[in-house]
């Protein structure tokens, strides 16, 4: 009792001004945006997303500040980060083609997942988790009632069920392991403006998907379109 | 680029009218064949020295050149213009795309330029003959009807044109009446049917003067075989004639193949799509003007209109402006066919256009090839005060959702629980109840085996028991068999209490099994026991002390069994 009474305590004293301050900075961020003062609403709203990384409408209302500025590097990156918590979300793959238009209107963007990538990760890694365990009851519901069931009908029955779930298991498993993996993963960046890499003096375009390989004290390596390993300043890159 | 040029000094007087220069160049026919006569000709509203730049290294010059002037009225002036001309023919020696001109006339010191002609040469056409018969031969003159192909697709075209041979060295000809294929709704007169361009060939060891006539590219219409029904003429020589009916010839037509695609545009030949898009930055409402243009050589003339894809919201106004430019060449038409379309944008954002596509026949390759055009992208921007003129203006509504910042939303992490050992834990919980489950039943099943086995035991037991009994007293008054099987039947049921399996096994796979389970010796006596009962059972009658001795060995192997 004592222990919930601590945790009660933590939770009025840090968690709940936290709540309210980002609530009122999220509105103050629409605020600016509905004012024309898009430089003010980005900031508020990455001010937002730095302490609830989770937000998810943070940033997508930080791309359509960014998108105003002019800053469309920086604007693909916050719908980016939406395309990676809801990989169906329309609105922001329709802005980032409109960013990418904006930067230059011979590129065709493409979202790097294809129709059945962006739906399977639609779906969580919790979800398939459920899925996962009620297969495994079933197979052991079925395992039990083969082994006791003297019907040929039934046994056949829960030989076929058992392995329809087993294969179900398998995919659940698999398919969360995936899903949690793009949930989570920190692969790929947006280059937030037209920069030039450190030692191989590539030029690399503003909006530019790329792929990281590793972080070295203050720039990334990272991988581009053509294939090309270079290594970028870590203030022009912004991780997905 | 090497260059020849030709330079004439045109007439000797200057112009009598202040107008502006006019320089023009003209080649005919646009399209021909290596060797065939093409005309170049320079017309000029300014007299002076013309020279052609451009002409191709195989050009070969004719010696028809003609000059002259002409006037023509300015309808918008009223004034009377002179122009003069001057032509020259010749023939290209080598296949390829030429571009001819420009032409400059030099007049004092200033040089009018022209603008240039891009002129296609292509291969000889390798007609067929018909066959031509001796007497033919022994005429002063013969003609056949050459085809460029003697099977085509239907839509196709083929070149057909008439031969003439002869013995002597024609000056003209008269009273023509040309060859005739049926249903022939499409046909396009190729070369100058004024003039004949007389050679000399040798055709079946015969040396003889040999021109074409009448080269005409039709399309034929219909499937099946067909007949062109022959020509008549009379070839003249100065003042003597020889009045003559050609051979006919046969084509076929082939009908193109069952269940053309969806887009087939009825061409047939070879054709590449491409579109242009006037403008792709565009306010909500605007209209656009898109060009669709099917580019090859084929039946050009005859493809219906392609449909162009659109994404919803884009509405095509009226129909498409159709713009033609093409030749008649021995394949057919060879050029492009422009569609402009006027595309209505309800839908504000970045759109892309997906690429129109068509099909069409390839009869070189007998099969059809569809071709689409690359993917555009516009940008359209919101006009708040734009009302849809749409038939559908909720459909449009939807489309054009307004993208307002959003409500704050945490999301939870939908990661959090998968691969934990909660997770882990459910995953396997339910296999290891079963687990346990199965072996409680198991063991169950087991103990109750073992009790069912046990019953029989004893039962068995009691049997030798009562057996024994009623042997001992009966050792001296039963007959030796009923004696000896009963010790058998008292030794297996004995056996059997070791080997639950043992009441439907025989004498010896019984003895066998148990060979397993009890000692050597005491299976030896058993084996004994039976071999013993075996030899006295239908021997003489036994003693009461040879019973007596297999009794007493039965009981020792019952007692050591009971161990």
């Amino acid at each position: 009792m004592k222990l919930f009474g601590k945790h009660i305590t933590t939770f009025l004293l840090f968690i709940l001004p936290l709540i309210s301050y980002g609530n009122s900075t999220f509105q103050e961020g629409v605020k600016a945006f509905n004012d024309k003062n898009y430089e003010l609403s980005a900031d508020k709203f990455d001010s937002i997303i730095s302490i609830s990384p989770l937000n998810i409408s943070a940033y997508f209302n930080y791309g359509l500040a960014k998108m105003k500025t002019g800053e469309y590097g920086e604007a693909i990156w916050g719908f980016e980060k939406v395309l990676k918590y809801n990989s169906s979300d329309a609105e922001a793959k329709e802005k980032i083609q409109e960013c990418y238009f904006e930067l230059n209107p011979d590129i065709f963007w493409t979202y790097r997942l294809n129709g059945f990538q962006s739906s399977l990760y639609s779906i969580s890694a919790n979800t398939w988790a459920v899925f996962a365990i009620i297969c495994s009851l079933i197979i052991a519901f079925s395992i039990v009632l083969f082994r006791l069931k003297k019907s040929h009908s039934i046994r056949r029955i829960m030989l076929l069920s058992g392995s329809v779930s087993t294969l179900f298991l398998i995919i659940s498993i698999l398919f969360g392991t995936l899903s949690k993996n793009h949930a989570t993963s920190t692969n790929y960046a947006i280059v937030t403006e037209n920069t030039t890499s450190v030692i191989e003096k590539v030029k690399v375009e503003e909006g530019a998907l790329i792929e990281v390989i590793e972080l070295e004290s203050n720039q990334y390596r990272v991988k581009l379109d053509d294939h090309q390993i270079v290594s970028l300043k870590k203030g022009d890159v912004k991780v997905i | 680029m090497k260059s020849l040029s030709f330079i004439y000094t045109l007439f000797c007087f200057s112009l009598l009218q202040a107008q502006s220069a006019e320089v023009i160049l003209t080649v005919t026919p646009l399209s021909a064949e290596v060797g065939e006569i093409i005309t170049i000709t320079v017309k000029s509203n300014v007299q002076g020295e013309v020279e052609i730049d451009n002409l191709p290294s195989s050009f070969v010059q004719g010696y028809d050149v003609m000059s002259g002037m002409e006037q023509e009225m300015d309808y918008n002036t009223g004034q009377v213009i002179t122009y003069y001309y001057i032509s020259q023919t010749g023939a290209i020696g080598k296949k390829g795309d030429y571009s001819i001109g420009p032409a400059f006339v030099k007049k004092g010191n200033k040089t009018h330029k022209s603008n240039s002609v891009n002129v296609t040469i292509g291969d000889k056409i390798q007609a067929s003959t018909e066959n031509v018969t001796a007497e033919q031969l022994k005429n002063p003159a013969f003609g056949t009807i050459q085809t460029n192909k003697k099977s085509i697709y239907e839509g196709e075209a083929i070149v057909v044109f008439a031969k003439i041979y002869s013995h002597f060295e024609p000056t003209h000809l008269e009273g023509y009446r040309t060859y005739e294929l049926p249903g022939t709704i499409d046909k396009k007169e190729q070369g100058n049917r004024s003039r004949i361009v007389v050679n000399r060939e040798y055709f079946k060891n015969q040396e003889l003067y040999t021109f074409d006539y009448d080269k005409n590219i039709i399309f034929p219409s219909g499937t099946g075989q067909f007949k062109i029904a022959p020509y008549t003429m009379k070839l003249n020589q100065n003042r003597q004639g020889f009045q003559f009916k050609s051979n006919h010839a046969v084509i076929n037509i082939k009908p193109l193949p069952g269940n053309p695609p969806k887009d087939f545009i009825g061409a047939v030949g070879n054709f590449t799509i491409e579109q242009e898009i006037e403008a792709i930055d565009l306010n909500q409402g605007d209209v656009f003007k898109m060009l669709i243009r099917i580019i090859g050589r084929g039946n050009l003339q005859n493809i219906t209109e392609p449909s162009p894809t659109l994404p919803k919201g884009f509405i095509i106004y009226g129909d498409p402006e159709i713009k033609e430019n093409y030749i008649y060449n021995s394949h057919g038409t060879e050029g492009e066919i422009s569609y402009k379309y006027n595309v209505q944008v309800n839908k504000s954002g970045v759109t892309k256009l997906p690429p129109t596509t068509v099909s069409f026949f390839d009869p070189k390759n007998e099969k059809y090839i569809n071709i689409a055009t690359s993917p555009a992208q516009i940008k359209v921007k919101e006009d708040k005060n734009y009302i849809a003129d749409y038939e559908n203006i909720e459909e449009i509504e939807e489309l054009n959702t307004k993208h307002f910042m959003r409500k704050s939303n945490v999301i939870e992490n939908k990661s959090s629980f998968f691969g934990g050992l909660v997770f882990w834990s459910g995953v396997s919980l339910p296999f290891f109840t079963a687990l346990i489950l199965l072996f409680i039943v198991k063991k169950r099943e087991n103990s109750a085996d073992e009790t069912r086995q046990k019953q029989i035991s004893k039962k068995k037991i009691q049997q030798v028991s009562h057996s024994l009994a009623s042997i001992e007293q009966q050792l001296a008054k039963s007959n030796e068999n009923e004696f000896y099987s009963q010790i058998e039947r008292t030794l297996k049921i004995g056996l059997e209490v070791k080997i639950p399996q043992g009441e439907t096994m025989g004498k010896i796979k019984l003895l066998g099994e148990l060979s397993q389970v009890i000692k050597e010796q005491t299976l030896n006596k058993a084996k004994t026991i039976f071999d013993e009962c075996d030899q006295l059972r239908y021997g003489f009658s036994s003693d009461t002390v040879s019973r007596q001795a297999v009794l007493s060995k039965l009981k020792e192997v019952l007692s050591e069994l009971n161990e």
